[in-house]
């Protein structure tokens, strides 16, 4: 695999309180890959030592290629980024900060006003493009901000809670652009509390909590890890009383609720679909349809979040 | 999109610094505290011109006061509002570096492809492009206003000298306030520690010139020496030995060469100061 990210033993302290534990990920190039964990896990540590920011204790870290504390301008003239509730200088409007960040990135006058109009056009600001920043409201500035993240083409791009503040449709929007560089080829490091847009678009995963890493690897590995559990999702003819008490004297089933005649049945895994519907047509009850549904990502969070085992 | 990405841009040192420089002049002339010693300047300078006018067509008023304000009147309207303009230098200074920590604005500029040195030479150069811009304007002002209202321009010759003086002096209170507001990381103590420098050193410089001139004690007068608000005083040194028969200014402890070699010594003590504290340190506070 071509790396664009590996950070190998990570640590970093704050005056004396450990922020980050030998912490260890690969980035694929080419990957959307989900960065997850709670407030104060250390996401944005993380972040901030790739990007020099922050310097680190100790560990190895390589941006595409580069290390960022001995190769900055290197590493910066390939990234793009995003960060948490970005806080932009409000004495530009929003052409000129975006004119500004592209010649620094050295793109020539021309070139810069061109991109900074057709990225204002893609986020939809172009209305307020001559609007003072310190006017805008904090989705705008959400906006603008990933605006600057593309506009010197990145190879990497990375985004801090890119849709905080953001309506649904914003979201949507940005969801969209993510999808869109990725095709060509930009690799996207995205942290993020909405695990429902992680989900949505990521293929890899990590998992930090408490400084330390509990989980690296593919979304689908981190559901299965979470407990391996499925839903089977069954609809009966009609209700059978006391079927849930029944269902949950099997040792495989660990929690049973109903809607009726629709029941969901949380089973260790797949392989006792058998024995369940045996049990229901015992009890009385014509399956007319069972569906399986694997644990969302909220739920393998939460699980794995609470055990804090390691992989 | 896909013609955005295939364009790479090219990331240079130069073009880097450039732009910071640009960004550090468009933050500091949208500043308040400088637009607003700007305005106080504006009316120390013109408030100046109506003094002397005042001074020179009362006849109540005594002809050796006359005598003092009759000759270099561009020179003395080009020092007076030199306070407000030393303010300004620490105004800019003060928030050079400490603003994008408070404004969070570091996590924006300080991950474009700049190396952290650029970092301090960019800004640095643009906060004093500032600070130059400023000075030449009142210098510019000063000799205007004397030449349109009283049709005087003596020892004209002395100005640009005067004028690159006052500009290098600029540098002391500047860097001593850069390197606070890199080390502090905020705007207001730094702003402060730089007008307490600018208004507290010079008394304890007078009393220390004192006690050495009524005591004799020589030692004395080097502390002064080494006192950033006696470098300060540069200009003033200059025009003293250049423009001939200046009542305005004292000539005990004038000494231009010292002064110009303590603003630089200064100047590179602060830098080196806050360019290790930038390289070493985090570039972004939470």
């Amino acid at each position: 695999m071509d790396i664009a990210i590996r950070v190998e033993g990570l640590s970093k302290r704050y005056g004396g309180i450990p922020a980050l534990k030998d912490v260890s990920f690969k980035v694929g190039r080419g990957q959307i890959f989900g960065y997850l964990g709670p407030n104060g896990a250390g996401k944005t540590t993380t972040i901030k030592i790739l990007l020099d920011l922050i310097n680190r204790d100790g560990g190895v870290v390589e941006v595409l290629g580069f290390d960022p504390m001995f190769d900055r301008r290197e590493v910066l003239s390939r990234v793009g980024y995003t960060p948490e509730l970005p806080s932009l200088p409000k004495f530009l409007n929003g052409i000129e900060f975006l004119i500004l960040s592209a010649r620094m990135s050295g793109l020539s006058y021309s070139e810069a006003k061109s991109r900074a109009r057709y990225l204002l056009d893609l986020v939809g600001l172009s209305s307020d493009a001559k609007k003072k920043i310190g006017k805008y409201s904090k989705g705008m500035m959400q906006k603008l901000s990933i605006a600057n993240a593309l506009i010197s083409s990145p190879e990497l791009l990375i985004l801090d809670e890119p849709t905080l503040g953001m309506d649904p449709i914003g979201r949507a929007e940005v969801r969209d652009i993510i999808l869109e560089v990725n095709k060509m080829g930009v690799t996207v490091f995205l942290s993020s509390h909405l695990l429902g847009e992680v989900e949505r678009i990521c293929n890899h995963v990590a998992l930090i909590r408490k400084g330390e890493i509990i989980f690296t690897g593919e979304l689908n590995e981190m559901i299965k890890l979470a407990g391996g559990e499925i839903i089977l999702v069954v609809t009966l003819d009609k209700p059978i009383p006391g079927l849930e008490d029944k269902l949950l004297k099997l040792d495989y089933v660990t929690r049973v609720t109903s809607d009726g005649n629709k029941y969901r049945i949380v089973t260790s895994g797949d392989e006792h679909r058998a024995e369940i519907s045996k049990l229901i047509s015992e009890a009385g009850g014509l399956i007319l349809e069972m569906k399986t549904e694997r644990l969302d990502l909220e739920t393998a969070f939460i699980k794995l979040i609470g055990r804090g085992r390691r992989r | 999109m896909m013609e955005i990405f295939s364009l790479k841009p090219k990331a240079t040192r130069f073009n880097a610094i450039k732009m910071l420089i640009i960004y550090e002049i468009k933050k500091n002339i949208n500043k308040r505290l400088v637009i607003a010693l700007v305005i106080l300047s504006l009316l120390v300078a013109v408030g100046t011109v109506a003094l002397i006018n005042y001074i020179l067509s009362e006849p109540t008023i005594p002809s050796f006061v006359k005598s003092i304000y009759g000759k270099y009147k561009w020179y003395i309207i080009m020092s007076m509002p030199g306070f407000f303009i030393a303010l300004i230098g620490i105004a800019i200074g003060g928030g050079l570096f400490s603003s994008e920590y408070e404004d969070k604005s570091s996590y924006v500029i300080y991950t474009k492809p700049v190396d952290r040195l650029d970092i301090f030479v960019g800004k640095v150069l643009g906060g004093y492009t500032v600070i130059v811009a400023i000075t030449l304007f009142f210098g510019v002002l000063a000799i205007a206003l004397s030449y349109i209202v009283f049709r005087d321009i003596e020892g004209i010759w002395a100005a640009p000298i005067i004028l690159l003086a006052t500009i290098y002096s600029q540098i002391l209170y500047y860097s001593l306030t850069y390197m606070f507001s890199q080390l502090i990381k905020k705007t207001t103590i730094a702003t402060i520690i730089g007008v307490a420098i600018i208004i507290i050193v010079p008394f304890i410089d007078s009393v220390l010139a004192g006690i050495s001139h009524t005591k004799g004690l020589e030692y004395l007068k080097y502390i002064v020496y080494i006192s950033p608000t006696w470098a300060a005083g540069l200009p003033s040194y200059i025009a003293n030995d250049l423009l001939k028969d200046l009542q305005l200014t004292s000539s005990e402890l004038s000494d231009p060469y010292l002064a110009s070699i303590v603003i630089l010594i200064y100047f590179i003590l602060t830098s080196a100061i806050t360019v290790y504290n930038l390289l070493k340190s985090d570039l972004v506070i939470d």
